[in-house]
This record gives structure tokens, C-alpha cells and sequence, in this order.
């Protein structure tokens, strides 16, 4: 946690104090290897690439985390509706549907009905909503299950039979809330990874805007330099501290 | 029902046939990959120790960056599905394996002297093969989705590779019939791992 805060922060702090923004085009330095004035170098636009990592970052942490937030309470309504009951079957069987297939294959299949030729802006927001709306399904079963568990536990059967008429407010969402965290804490690595696999293959971010996904299709061709790495360190660094939280944290509910 | 897929406008192609041809290609690749990623997924969870480092590394990145990296090295398509599936199998063998191993059961057999290849042999292996069978029809999901950047980056003629054109080409008539058909290979999986 302490990991991903710090990383945040720096690439929050140094990007606004970056004196060249990501899209600036050098076109006397092309390519050039690192230096006083481009620490990581340009790429072969002449853009600096350190400015282009730090904005890039921001995008893939921002918003994959508001893409997992989504897939989250869109997982919450759903899965506490079908673990009381309502609607069991049918938001069951649209969970095991997209449960079906491989997540990277859902992705490529709904992101090549939507336009590809779009506005950079329109690119994100097209990636990270997919991401968001195609993600519920394994979050939702997980809270289906717990809603189920607790609906039937003794201090909801107590709490129902004293009158209280706060049931979903103070016993339900409290006690699900932990599990919510934890899925929360699985989906925001899962879709920096799924961000950065559909950027790589051409269908997430466009360029101008940088993301981890479009920084990292660099390696594909020509020498691999060191400094080239430094998307990947950064990329490994914040999705391992998450695997680390959640060999942790103790969510148990 | 003719068994008529259809037509790829953007391969000018029939879809059957061009399903038939790359399948083969995807299939061994898939048949290699999970072989290689059980073998050393197994061997390398078995210790009570190791690896789970490189492991945690190995999921912390994607698998178009693993597979950029490893052709750089000049590894094959086949050896990067091994490389991107071990870790995973790994994972969930060695989580498996230390909690078959806190058995009461087991602690006994050991205390009364049962050596340890016949502790996993006849107790530890027997009790986690129902959560083995399930990991193994997830695995088959995961292979097949691992295969599209590893076919697309690797320049692999196979159904990965078909799945990635038809994307970038919009050819939805194509990319429906694959869906169907790797929904069809993962739903036939876990059924099998649940008989």
C-alpha cells in the first residue's frame, strides 16, 4: 500500500513540476539516449520520455482504478441482489456468460465492435469503461456468495425477528464491505495488466496519450537500451505491491 | 444447420477453412504450453520454498511484455506460453500444497516415520486433485487467452494471431465464430474438471 501511495504521489508531484508536456515534439533530438535534459531520453518523435512515463502512469493508475471501482459496484448491486434472492437465475447465468470466456478475448471481441479510429481522450475512456463494465461477473459471485452466507446467518435471523428495520444498512453492507475491499485490491492490478496488454497490441490508449500499455509497444523493435526498462520496473513494482497487500491484509469478513 | 460459418471479408477467405487451417497451429501450441506449464508449475511448487519471488515478478507483468521480451531472446511462441503459464500454475500448486500439508492426517503419517514422497503420493496428492482438476480447466481459459498477444507478438499463423486481425479489421462475422468456439473449448473444460 505504502509502495503504490509513494509511486502515486511521486508521479503526481514530478509531473506537475516536468517542464515539457508529454506531447512536445523535439525534432532536433530524435532518439536521443539519456541526458541533463531528457533523464530517459526521447523516443523516436523526439518527445521526452520521462514526461511521457510519469502522464502515462497517471492515466493507467487513475483509470484503472476508477474502472475497478465501477466493476465493483456494479458487482455490489448485482451480487447483493441475486444473494437475496432477486433475480438469482438470471444475474447467475450473465456472470457465468462472461465467466465463459477467456478476459482477454471478451476484451478484444467488445473493443472491435466499438470504433477504433477515435480522439485519444475517447480511446481512454472507451478502454477503461469496457474494462469496467465487462469486469463485474467474478466480483459479483464472490459478493452473491457472501450476501447468501450472512442472509442466513444467526444475527440476521435475531435482527429480523427483534423488528429492526435497518437490516441492509447496519448488518448487511457493513459485513460485505471487507470482501468489496478485497475484490477491489484483485481488479485494479488485473486491469492495469489488461490496459497494458490492449495498448501493446494497438487496441487500448491512443497515442498522443501515453499510457503504460502504448510506452511499452517501444520494446517491440530496435536496441533495448536500459532506460527503455523503465516503464517495466515502474509497471512491476506497482503490481506487485498489490499482490503483496493481498498476501497481507487479512479480509476476511 | 449446414455448418456454414460464413465469410471473412477482410481475409477473403471462408471462416471454416480458415479456422481449420490455423487450429493446428493454436492447438499444439496450446497441447506444449500446458504441458510445459503443469510440468514446472508442479515441479517447482513442491518445495516447500523457492521461486516465488521470479513468480510474483512474472505475474506482475503482462503477458505481450513477457512475450516482447522473450523473443528478444529468440525464445519460440511454444516456450513463452510455458514461461507465462508456470507461474500461475505455480501459485495456486504451492497455496495447494501447504494447506494439504497442515493436515492433521499428514502431520501423523509424517510422525510415524511415512517418507515424504509417500505422504504427496498417497495423501497430500488424493485430497487436492478435485482443486487440481478445477485449477487444470481454468488453466486451458487462461492459455487460451495468453494466446492472442503471444500469436499476435510472435507472428504465430494461428487462431490467436486470426483473433487479433479480425479485431483490427472489424471483422465481427469472424470474431463471433471464434468466441463461440473458445467458449465452446472453455465450457467443455470445466465441465470435464467437474465429472
Amino acid at each position: 500500500m505504502r509502495t503504490i501511495a509513494i509511486c502515486f504521489l511521486v508521479v503526481v508531484v514530478l509531473a506537475a513540476l516536468l517542464p515539457v508536456r508529454y506531447e512536445y515534439q523535439f525534432r532536433d533530438s530524435p532518439n536521443a539516449g539519456p541526458s541533463k535534459q531528457f533523464p530517459l531520453g526521447t523516443d523516436d518523435l523526439g518527445r521526452d520520455r520521462l514526461s511521457r512515463l510519469l502522464y502515462g502512469t497517471r492515466v493507467s493508475l487513475l483509470l484503472a482504478t476508477a474502472a475497478a471501482t465501477l466493476s465493483c459496484l456494479t458487482a455490489a448491486v448485482l451480487g447483493g441482489i441475486a444473494g437475496l434472492g432477486i433475480a438469482d437465475t438470471v444475474i447467475l447465468g450473465t456472470a457465468d456468460l462472461f465467466l465463459s470466456l477467456p478476459w482477454l478475448f471478451l476484451l478484444l471481441m467488445v473493443r472491435a465492435f466499438l470504433p477504433l479510429n477515435v480522439s485519444p481522450m475517447v480511446s481512454v475512456t472507451i478502454t477503461f469503461l469496457l474494462l469496467g463494465a465487462l469486469g463485474w461477473a467474478a466480483p459479483a459471485k464472490v459478493v452473491r456468495a457472501a450476501v447468501r452466507k450472512l442472509d442466513g446467518s444467526d444475527f440476521m435471523l435475531q435482527a429480523r425477528a427483534t423488528g429492526s428495520t435497518r437490516l441492509l444498512s447496519k448488518h448487511l453492507i457493513p459485513n460485505v464491505m471487507p470482501i468489496l475491499w478485497a475484490q477491489l485490491w484483485i481488479t485494479i492490478p488485473a486491469y492495469v495488466l489488461a490496459e497494458t496488454t490492449l495498448g501493446m497490441l494497438g487496441l487500448g490508449v491512443m497515442e498522443p496519450l501515453p499510457s503504460w500499455g502504448n510506452l511499452l509497444r517501444e520494446l517491440e523493435g530496435g536496441a533495448l537500451h536500459p532506460w527503455l526498462l523503465a516503464p517495466v520496473l515502474l509497471l512491476a513494482a506497482v503490481v506487485g505491491s498489490f499482490q503483496v497487500i493481498l498476501q497481507r491484509e487479512d479480509y476476511s469478513a | 444447420m449446414k455448418g456454414d460459418l460464413g465469410y471473412s471479408e477482410s481475409n477473403h477467405a471462408p471462416i471454416a477453412s480458415l479456422i481449420a487451417d490455423r487450429a493446428p497451429e493454436t492447438l499444439r501450441e496450446l497441447a506444449i504450453g500446458l504441458a510445459g506449464g503443469w510440468f514446472f508449475g508442479l515441479a517447482l511448487a513442491l518445495p516447500k520454498r523457492g521461486f516465488s519471488v521470479l513468480a510474483g515478478l512474472l505475474l506482475s507483468l503482462p503477458t505481450a511484455l513477457i512475450a516482447y521480451l522473450c523473443l528478444r531472446e529468440g525464445a519460440t511462441s511454444y516456450l513463452i506460453l510455458v514461461i507465462v503459464l508456470t507461474p500461475r500454475i505455480f501459485r495456486f500448486a504451492r497455496n495447494l500444497l501447504a494447506q494439504a500439508n497442515t493436515a492433521l492426517h499428514i502431520e501423523m503419517a509424517r510422525a510415524r516415520g511415512v517418507t515424504e514422497i509417500g505422504i504427496l503420493l498417497k495423501h497430500v496428492l488424493p485430497a487436492i486433485s478435485p482443486q487440481l482438476l478445477a485449477l487444470a480447466a481454468a488453466s486451458v481459459s487462461l492459455a487460451i487467452g495468453a494466446a492472442i498477444p503471444i500469436e499476435a507478438i510472435c507472428d504465430v499463423p494461428g487462431l490467436g494471431k486470426l483473433a487479433w486481425n479480425a479485431a483490427m479489421a472489424r471483422d465481427l462475422p469472424l470474431l463471433v465464430n471464434l468466441t463461440m468456439i473458445v467458449a465452446v473449448a472453455t465450457t467443455a473444460a470445466t465441465a470435464v474438471s467437474e465429472i
